[in-house]
C-alpha cells in the first residue's frame, strides 16, 4: 500500500557571514530553494 | 527537551525525608516549560499529580519572563511554597541554563484542498504550503 507523505521538513541552513568563520546566519534561500525542491517532488509524486 | 531544574520534595509532617517526591522541570522545544512528579528521590518513580500539593498558584508554563535558571528557580520555590504536603525542597539542582532552543528543522503539514463540489478529489494545497513555510521562516529569522 502506498503511504503518502504528510509532512516537509527542512533543516535549518547557516552560512558564516565573515571570513573568520565566526558569524553564522541563516541561509534563507537554501532552505526556500529546498523547500520548493522538495515541493516539487511531492507534487509530481 | 531538556532538564533545567530537578526538586527533591518531602512532607515535613514525617520528617526531613518523609514522603519523598521528585519534581523535574523541562523545558521543551517549543520553549514552554512542563513537570514531570514523582515519588523517590531517584531518577524514576510511580507519577503523581501537582495538584496534590494544592498550590495557591500555577507553576509557570513559559520562560520569557525569566533571565536565567536561578530566576526560574526561585519562582517555583516560590510557588511550591503555597501548596500542602510534599512540597518542601529538601534539595534542588540547576541542571542547564535556560536558554531559548532553537529548532532544528522546518516542518510544514502537507495541506489539501477538494477541487470538486462533492469534495472527492484532493489536491495539493501548494500556496498554503508555501504560505506556512514563508511563515516558519520568518517567525525563525526574527526570533
Amino acid at each position: 500500500m502506498e503511504t503518502k507523505q504528510n509532512t516537509i521538513q527542512i533543516d535549518i541552513m547557516y552560512y558564516y557571514s565573515d571570513e573568520a568563520e565566526t558569524l553564522m546566519v541563516y541561509d534563507e534561500e537554501a532552505m526556500r530553494e529546498e523547500f520548493e525542491s522538495q515541493l516539487t517532488k511531492l507534487t509530481n509524486n | 527537551m531538556k532538564r533545567i531544574i530537578i526538586y527533591r520534595l518531602y512532607d515535613s509532617t514525617y520528617g526531613e525525608q518523609g514522603n519523598a517526591k521528585t519534581l523535574s522541570v523541562l523545558l521543551n522545544d517549543d520553549n514552554c516549560l512542563s513537570y514531570i512528579y514523582y515519588g523517590g528521590w531517584q531518577d524514576s518513580g510511580m507519577g503523581f499529580s501537582i495538584s496534590n500539593m494544592q498550590l495557591q498558584k500555577s507553576l509557570p508554563t513559559s520562560i520569557s519572563r525569566f533571565k536565567n535558571s536561578n530566576e526560574l528557580h526561585e519562582e517555583i520555590k516560590s510557588v511550591l511554597a503555597t501548596g500542602l504536603g510534599a512540597n518542601k525542597i529538601n534539595y534542588y539542582e540547576i541542571l542547564n541554563e535556560l536558554k531559548q532552543t532553537k529548532p532544528s528543522s522546518i516542518k510544514v503539514k502537507t495541506l489539501y484542498y477538494y477541487s470538486d463540489e462533492e469534495e472527492t478529489i484532493k489536491v495539493y494545497d501548494v500556496e498554503a504550503m508555501r504560505e506556512e513555510f514563508e511563515s516558519q521562516l520568518n517567525q525563525l529569522i526574527n526570533s
